[in-house]
């Protein structure tokens, strides 16, 4: 078969140049939206996701990880005195300031427990060991933190809201999502840095439970606690996750500018391709003049539409790339593009431009072969 | 020799705004196999509705039209195209290439309508661009031909399938005078040689001598009967 549909494209070279450029725009712009979105996600839920904690306790109605009331710390005991439970740490977050080199200041998301082994997202230090994290008033800090903070090392000293802090281990990949420097301390540094964690509180109780432990039993035991909120370690992202979704007006906001992206998109292909379809019509007239069936010429628009949203689709995710890792540099967030979305942003670049063919695809139904008469 | 093409008290009637207007009225004409007919008139006298009605691209107001002895006046917009397919080739005043495909593509797509496809419709577009004196043309850019080679690409598209009618709307109108003829010259022995019959709109009267009868329209109408019998 002669491939009318791809020769009527490759005609217009400066058309189809202006298509395709309408559909990578449309996937940079959802695909890095999306990306930038669940990686705040992740980081949102980061420490969460990666401790290995079958149990968190929190304050009542507490709403996200960032936003939790600290309680009696002696809530630990109540938790620990349940069968179900192996073992229970606790843990503080809160927030200070750092005095950086140049004068100024600049906030810390501090988070405290007693680093018995390397775990979750300090696994893996860049320098130093986790377990110094014992020695007094020491601090991790990810290598990330040095574009808010200045150059530091293993060994240097800073001030944190007014205590002398000493950093032995360097981390890597934690980010908040305020993008605020992660500070981690043991239990105690932390609460010695001033903070509205009083002593005697925490923040978080962290539970793991016993191999071959009822669950729902443990959580049921848990949850006749007084005064505090029982979530498994799944449920407590989640919650973290859908506040900053739903609470903040984040989650629309990034909805809008998707369904943006993709509206540009549709129009821009929908208008190229309308345009096309104009100046081609007198040859789709004399097609059907010649014999052929509406469905073939209707296959020839949606083999265009599908072909451009495929190469559209392909250059725009390689530009996505570019875009993602220019931004991850100047920003430090780092644009998340996992396959499935990948895959979802193909099918929808299609349905965006079998759906702009549409109006094309409605000019050729109602075309008068006629027109092959005119002059 | 049975007619190919027999139309009986054809009407066509359009309406624009409040007024209507009888673009064909009451013409009766039958065509037969390896025939030229030339239907000749001034603009406006329903020519190329005529011809329109008789391709199947217009659906007349009352009468009937038989082509190899099927009624087609009646038939529904899906069964149109293979009417078209198997019994009719057009060739039109403006050609009507895609200009996106070559001159041997352009009559390929008519072979691959046909269900003909591959490297079989190739050879066989080829061959009929040959015929019409193309043969150093057939790889060239539609685009790139002269208004003749255009038009003889055309006649190739038409003569593709092998249909028995073929309709030329005034095929010389956007050509110089001795081109004019030579397209039709070579369209009218082509159509002969393989007893093809041809019905041809024209304002042209120096393609009158390829014609076997040449017949006036008049206000929708034919008039005087046959304007003139063949000479041959």
């Amino acid at each position: 078969m002669v491939p009318v549909a791809w020769r009527i494209l490759l005609h217009d070279k400066v058309r189809l140049a202006i298509t395709l450029a309408g559909i990578t725009f449309s996937v940079v712009l959802v695909l890095v939206e999306v990306g930038i979105y669940l990686r705040i996600l992740t980081n949102s839920s980061l420490l969460i996701d990666t401790s290995d904690a079958d149990v968190w306790v929190t304050a009542r109605d507490c709403r996200n990880f960032d936003f939790s009331l600290p309680f009696d710390a002696t809530k630990a005991e109540a938790v620990r005195s349940c069968p179900q439970v192996a073992r229970v740490e606790k843990l503080i977050m809160t927030w200070g300031l750092a005095r950086l080199p140049t004068g100024g200041s600049e906030q810390v998301q501090i988070i405290g427990f007693d680093p018995w082994k390397a775990t979750g997202p300090l696994t893996d230090l860049v320098s130093g060991d986790i377990l110094d994290l014992k020695t007094p008033r020491g601090v991790v800090l990810d290598e990330s933190s040095r574009r808010r903070l200045g150059p530091f090392q293993v060994g240097d000293y800073m001030e944190v809201t007014g205590r002398r802090v000493k950093v032995v281990g360097v981390s890597q990949g934690i980010h908040s999502l305020t993008t605020s420097p992660m500070l981690f301390a043991s239990y105690a540094t932390a609460q010695e840095i001033p903070s509205p964690v009083l002593p005697g509180q925490t923040v978080f109780v962290l539970a793991w439970l016993k191999d071959g432990a009822d669950r729902a039993q443990a959580l049921a035991t848990l949850r006749r606690i007084p005064d505090v909120d029982v979530h498994t370690r799944g449920a407590f992202s989640l919650k973290t996750r859908l506040y900053w979704t739903f609470e903040t007006g984040m989650g629309l906001g990034f909805l809008m500018v998707t369904f943006m992206g993709l509206a540009i998109g549709m129009v821009m292909v929908g208008q190229t391709l309308y345009a096309s379809t104009m100046q081609h019509q007198r040859e789709f007239a004399t097609l059907k003049a010649i014999g052929a069936e509406n469905r073939m010429i209707y296959g020839i628009l949606v083999r265009q539409a599908a072909s451009v949203a495929l190469a559209g689709y392909a250059v725009g995710l390689a530009a996505t790339h570019g875009v993602a890792r220019l931004y991850g540099e100047a920003t430090d967030i780092w644009v998340i593009l996992p396959a499935p979305i990948q895959a979802a942003m193909l099918v929808l670049t299609v349905l965006m431009c079998m759906a702009a063919s549409l109006i094309s695809i409605r000019k050729v139904m109602v075309l008068d072969p006629m027109i092959v008469f005119k002059a | 020799m049975e007619p190919l093409v027999q139309v009986r008290g054809l009407d066509k009637t359009y309406r624009q705004g409040r007024v209507e207007v009888r673009a064909v009225r009451g013409v009766s004409l039958e065509v037969r196999p390896g025939e030229v007919v030339l239907v000749m008139g001034p603009s406006g006298s329903g020519k190329t509705t005529l011809v329109s009605m008789i391709g199947c691209l217009l659906r007349p107001t009352a009468g009937s039209i038989r082509i190899g002895g099927q009624e087609v006046a009646g038939l529904g917009e899906a069964q149109l195209p293979a009417v078209r397919r198997r019994w009719i080739g057009f060739v039109f005043q403006t050609f009507n290439l895609f200009t996106s495909l070559t001159a041997r593509e352009n009559v390929e797509v008519a072979f691959n309508l046909r269900g003909v496809t591959g490297p079989e419709a190739a050879r066989r577009s080829a061959e009929i661009l040959a015929q019409v004196g193309l043969a150093g043309r057939a790889e060239f850019p539609s685009a790139d031909l002269s208004g003749g080679e255009k038009q003889r690409v055309s006649i190739a598209r038409a003569l593709a399938g092998d249909p028995p009618l073929l309709l030329a709307d005034e095929p010389t109108a956007n050509l110089d005078a001795a081109t004019g003829r030579a397209v039709v010259s070579r369209m009218t022995s082509l159509a002969r040689e393989k007893g093809k019959a041809v019905v041809l709109v024209t304002h042209d009267p120096r393609v009158t001598e390829f014609a076997d009868r040449v017949l006036t329209m008049e206000d929708g109408a034919l008039v005087a009967g046959p304007a003139r019998e063949a000479s041959a």
